[in-house]
């Protein structure tokens, strides 16, 4: 059975330069779909991705997490050294590194107001992270109260950060929980990673300050990081770890605690479903473009296409047809979308300090809707096609 | 579905090549008779055999193959706007068997020379007149070489002159084809080209000569 794809495809094309820019505002309407879904896509990527920061940066093949624990969002609770000493005996593992995270403010030198921050520390002799500037800071951190500040760290930590780039080292208060006196620290330095889109910055410590500025026990871990030796099998350590451990903690692969930290921010927390609904009304904003182009289309051919029934075209066709016209609109409002979503990235990613990258992922899950919005309008379509009818066509 | 009795007795048959006119008042059956016989409308009594093949009883996919074998010309000329002139002949022979992207702009070719607008193959529908839109319908229903022709008030929307040289061009293609050719028309200046005129009343055929 013919059904004349080469016919269909130059039909479409034909037809499409025939509307031409009569179809300009609709076509336009396809890249605003395209665009918003690519900006969902996009404040998803970079909200999660900037929460994943740390995670991601942790050296550890192994994580060591308290029964209860969560998500990094929040101060995780602590669980007891020993655990660590007993996973440390445990055949196959290299190391085990203490870390010690928790989220409380510093004071404004400025204003006196509190600024949230996230607080991490580590035995400086065992550091967990691999940045440049941290790794030369180490020596200077053993020092009594000293701290480094994250350079990507946003609003009022902005003139702290300008003031340590001249060189300038900075004291601030902490609120410390178990304090009578505000705590002081110094700050001396920066390194970079970046923070996440909850909490505007954050500072390292060493394990001693830590425990100096906070009073919490170092006994008490926030975090576990295990190395394994080389050619030991991942899983296998994992499972040996957590059989020793019993339910006192939990143990994950970094790409299993980097993955249930992503999973927590999208399907705990309301921004999974706010951009998944943004997401959603951008396809459908598209369908309704698509919808109306093809539209245009049927309507100014609905004749023609009667007489081809009438020759014995089949809506095997038609339907071609359509389908290639909706891919031909998609396709080209894919481009110029991409372009505009590129200077939407740079312009946002400058403003948030978050990282919005225009990934292979993310252009092929906006592609992926694109062909959604493409494909259920011609289901619509189809059935406008339905009415051409030859008999029509008879006075 | 509810049925109804449009066409009440009527029975004819049509050789090779001939040219045959029907006319009837707006209402009588006549439509209904040319969409039938054009394996457009599945009916429920009576047959219909085309080469032999009755057309009653017949499923869709069936009517479709016949409908290879036959050229519509309509009142409108329905021509794609967006396809030059040539690209439109050919929208008839990509279904065929024989299909072919040389040959089809061959035979599209030499099928316009026919209707006298060799030449013009470039153009769009837009850029020629009513006469010569209607000849390029009738040299895309004709470009397939049908078996037989069916036109619904193929000359309605034209003046006498353009109306005279579309059917000429019909007849005379269609005679160099042995196409049989059936129209439906009220247009009286165009009777002299048939062999028959058929006319319809209330359904019921009368012959007129």
């Amino acid at each position: 059975m013919r059904i004349a794809t080469a016919f269909s495809t130059r039909l479409a094309i034909r037809q499409l330069r025939h509307i031409g820019l009569r179809l300009f505002g609709t076509f336009s309407g396809i890249c605003v779909a395209i665009v918003l879904v690519f900006a969902q896509a996009g404040f998803m990527n970079a909200l999660v991705g900037s929460a994943l920061n740390l995670p991601r940066a942790l050296q550890a093949d192994l994580f060591i997490t308290g029964p209860q624990f969560e998500t990094m969002a929040y101060s995780p609770p602590w669980f007891a050294r020993t655990l660590l000493d007993k996973a440390h005996a445990v055949p196959g593992v290299a190391d085990a590194r203490p870390f010690y995270a928790i989220i409380s403010q510093a004071r404004n030198p400025d204003d006196g107001t509190a600024m949230s921050a996230r607080f991490i520390a580590f035995e400086p002799n065992r550091p967990v992270l691999d940045l440049p500037e941290m790794t030369q800071a180490l020596p200077l951190l053993k020092l009594p109260d000293t701290a480094l500040l994250d350079s990507r760290s946003r609003r009022k930590f902005i003139p702290i950060i300008e003031s340590l780039e001249n060189g300038e080292e900075q004291r601030l208060y902490l609120q410390s929980p178990a304090a009578t006196l505000a705590p002081e620290m110094r700050v001396i330095g920066l390194y970079g990673l970046g923070p996440d889109f909850t909490i505007d910055g954050s500072f390292i410590f060493s394990d001693l300050n830590y425990y100096r500025l906070f009073q919490v026990p170092l006994d008490r871990l926030s975090l576990g990081l295990l190395t394994i030796e080389p050619g030991a099998d991942l899983k296998s350590v994992r499972d040996a770890v957590a059989a020793a451990l019993g339910d006192r903690a939990k143990v994950f692969t970094h790409a299993e605690f980097v993955a249930g930290e992503r999973d927590y921010f999208i399907f705990q927390t309301p921004i999974g479903i706010i951009l998944g609904f943004g997401l959603a009304v951008g396809v459908f904003i598209g369908i309704v473009f698509v919808m109306q182009a093809l539209y245009s289309i049927i309507d100014m051919n609905i004749s023609e296409y009667a007489v081809l029934r009438a020759m014995g075209y089949r809506d095997l066709f038609f339907i071609a047809l359509v389908l290639q016209i909706a891919l031909l609109i998609g396709v080209g409002a894919f481009i110029p979308s991409l372009g505009i979503t590129s200077l939407i990235y740079s312009l946002v990613g400058d403003a948030t300090k978050l990282r919005f990258t225009l990934s292979l992922d993310i252009v092929g899950l906006v592609f992926l809707a694109m062909i959604i919005m493409g494909s259920v309008a011609v289901l619509f379509a189809a059935r406008k096609l339905r009415r051409n009818n030859p008999l029509d066509l008879f006075g | 579905m509810l049925t109804r009795a449009v066409l009440k007795g009527v029975s004819f048959s049509v050789s090779e090549g001939e040219v045959i006119i029907i006319t009837g008042p707006s209402g009588s059956g006549k439509t209904t008779l040319l969409t039938i016989i054009g394996a457009l409308r599945p009916f429920r009594e009576g047959s219909v055999r085309f080469q032999g093949q009755d057309l009653g009883g017949m499923s869709e996919a069936g009517l479709l193959d016949i409908r290879q074998r036959i050229g519509f010309v309509f009142q409108r000329h329905n021509l794609l706007k967006s396809l030059p002139v040539i690209e439109n002949v050919e929208s008839g022979l990509h279904l065929l068997p024989e299909t072919d992207t040389e040959m089809n702009r061959m035979r599209a070719e030499a099928m316009l020379e026919a209707v006298g607008l060799g030449g013009r193959g470039a153009d769009y529908p837009e850029n020629l007149s009513g006469g010569q839109q209607q000849r390029v319908a009738v040299a895309r229903a004709l470009v397939r070489m049908p078996d037989m022709i069916v036109a619904d008030e193929p000359t309605a929307a034209l003046d006498a002159e353009s109306g005279r040289r579309v059917m000429e061009v019909v007849r005379n293609v269609a005679s160099q084809l042995g196409c049989t050719v059936l129209i439906s028309t009220h247009d009286e200046r165009i009777f002299h080209v048939a062999d028959r005129r058929l006319h319809i009343e209330d359904g019921v055929l009368q012959v007129v000569h």
